[in-house]
């Protein structure tokens, strides 16, 4: 398995091995395995969390983590306060190494990974969307993420590549979000938005 | 007076109503702030040049230039007299720059004064609609960083996404600016400023977005087509240190070399023999001359021209013919 040395992440974390003792510091330890699913090093997990840290509306939510992954985004969500966590990834590997960084994290109990893509949540009425995935996916889900957002709810969309970006936004203002934040980065974006009122 | 600005970007605008608002958006978030955008509307019959001049009046750095619909060469000409930087970045009206993309290039071109055209990597979008045999072409050509790999690949495929370049405004104009002939305008200039032994380079970053579309010249264009491209290849040539041999070899008796079989006796050489790899057609005679086996070379006196479209077997053909004490570019040329 491979491994990493401690880093920090946004301005709550510090992601650690699991198992690695946590430095005299006063940011959140957050034990990752990373297995082949990176280790929140991209710089599209490290602006989800930035704007995560951002949204007053974590606390209490209920949250959709599209394309889970290690799990980073969940885990971060609970400790950031959110009161439950679905994640889905279409990889069954990466379900398990999230299922076992939520454990590890003692959080769980509020994350419910499942396997499978959008169709594996049934569920809607989400306060806070997570999606940190292909633009395609992004583009083509539009109306299925939309209805399992709450009305006003949050979307982050993150992964995005820069030729996506505008389109991406395009799309889902179209769709009737407003757009809160448009994060460009190194190689990729992450667009926060408000979803429409719902009548 | 307006003064110099660091960069003038190039833009030809050709009906691109439902692109433009992006384009625009991608240059006003450059991290180089201090240019000008040429923007020349090429007689467009949509919303392009509404569009165009209301960016320039909410934005003094953009100059909009009109035209009756001349083509490609002809609104690139009449922009590139509008430029007032020497430094020229090109830029297509349907494309996206990095916001990095003119402080690096620009930097770039700041430090290495030698440097005539820099490039960048490109990636082509939307992913769905991104063809197999365009991903190659970008992937072969996104690997040629340094002069000798794009000017060693100058007549394989285009080694540059004409819209990506940076170029010094002075090597262009000195050459005539861009030339309507019966190929590509930007092969045209590569080829003529490699023949003036112009310096080019290529920064690995990923720093141009090419939009794919059916409707993109390159797809549509009867003078971007492969036929227009070899005569383009053949016609220059013609006037490289090939034109000193009177016979050619040619490697690969497949149907790319028999194309070129063709244009190389239009051309007035003399094809003295061919190598091949496939036993079926060694001992066969193609127009006039012995296809034998590649085992059997030894260099004779002939240019030897390598047909060979598989990237891997061309590279190692040119081990091969370099290990036979054969230069590129004086005895042996890579054609596809």
């Amino acid at each position: 398995m491979r491994q990493f040395s401690p880093f920090e992440l946004g301005k709550t974390f510090m992601v650690l091995p699991p198992g690695e003792t946590a430095p005299e510091t006063e940011k959140q330890p957050l034990w990752l395995q990373s297995g082949a699913f990176g280790s929140g090093e991209h710089e599209t997990t490290a602006s989800c969390i930035e704007l995560m840290e951002s949204l007053p509306e974590l606390t209490g939510a209920q949250v959709l983590d599209l394309g889970t992954g290690t799990g980073i985004l969940s885990i971060a969500a609970v400790y950031l306060g959110a009161q439950q966590i679905v994640g889905v990834d279409i990889e069954a590997q990466a379900v398990q190494a999230a299922q076992t960084n939520a454990l590890n994290n003692h959080c769980h109990q509020r994350c419910d990974m499942r396997c499978g893509s959008l169709e594996a949540v049934p569920e809607t009425g989400f306060d806070v969307v997570l999606a940190n995935i292909y633009a395609d996916i992004l583009q083509e889900n539009v109306s299925s993420l939309l209805t399992r957002v709450r009305s006003e709810g949050i979307l982050l969309l993150s992964g995005i590549p820069f030729e996506d970006n505008y389109d991406l936004r395009q799309l889902y203002t179209g769709h009737g979000c407003q757009l809160l934040r448009n994060h460009m980065l190194e190689d990729f974006s992450s667009i926060l938005l408000r979803a429409p009122r719902q009548q | 007076m307006p003064t110099q600005p660091a960069v003038s970007i190039l833009m030809p605008v050709f009906n691109a109503a439902d692109t433009l608002p992006a384009t625009l958006r991608s240059l006003r978030r450059q991290q180089l702030r201090d240019w000008q955008l040429v923007a020349v509307d090429d007689g467009s019959s949509d919303s392009s040049l509404a569009i165009l001049t209301r960016a320039t009046g909410q934005d003094p750095r953009i100059d909009v230039l009109c035209q009756p619909h001349a083509g490609i060469s002809a609104a690139l000409n009449h922009g590139l007299a509008q430029c007032r930087s020497c430094l020229i970045a090109r830029m297509d009206a349907d494309d996206l720059s990095h916001p990095q993309r003119l402080a690096r290039q620009w930097r770039y071109m700041r430090q290495h004064p030698e440097t005539t055209v820099v490039g960048c990597g490109v990636r082509a979008f939307p992913k769905q609609m991104v063809k197999p045999g365009m991903a190659r072409y970008l992937r072969w050509q996104n690997k040629l960083h340094e002069h000798e790999a794009i000017v060693r690949n100058m007549f394989v495929e285009s080694p540059l996404v004409h819209p990506s370049v940076m170029f010094r405004k002075l090597a262009v104009t000195t050459l005539g600016g861009y030339r309507n002939r019966p190929w590509c305008e930007d092969y045209d200039l590569w080829l003529r400023l490699a023949q003036n032994q112009a310096r080019f380079a290529r920064l690995p970053k990923i720093l141009y977005f090419w939009r794919e579309s059916p409707q993109r010249l390159t797809r549509t264009a009867a003078y971007c087509s492969k036929d227009a491209f070899r005569a383009c290849k053949a016609h220059f040539l013609a006037q490289s240190p090939l034109a000193t041999f009177n016979t050619i070899t040619i490697w690969g008796a497949g149907p790319e070399g028999k194309r070129w079989a063709r244009l190389l006796l239009e051309q007035g050489w003399q094809i003295c023999r061919w190598l091949e790899l496939d036993p079926r057609k060694i001992g066969q005679r193609l127009y006039g001359a012995r296809v034998e086996h590649v085992e059997a070379y030894e260099p004779d006196g002939s240019a030897v021209v390598v047909a060979v479209a598989a990237p891997g077997a061309r590279r190692q053909i040119r081990t091969f013919l370099h290990q036979q004490g054969l230069t590129e570019g004086y005895q042996f040329w890579c054609v596809t």
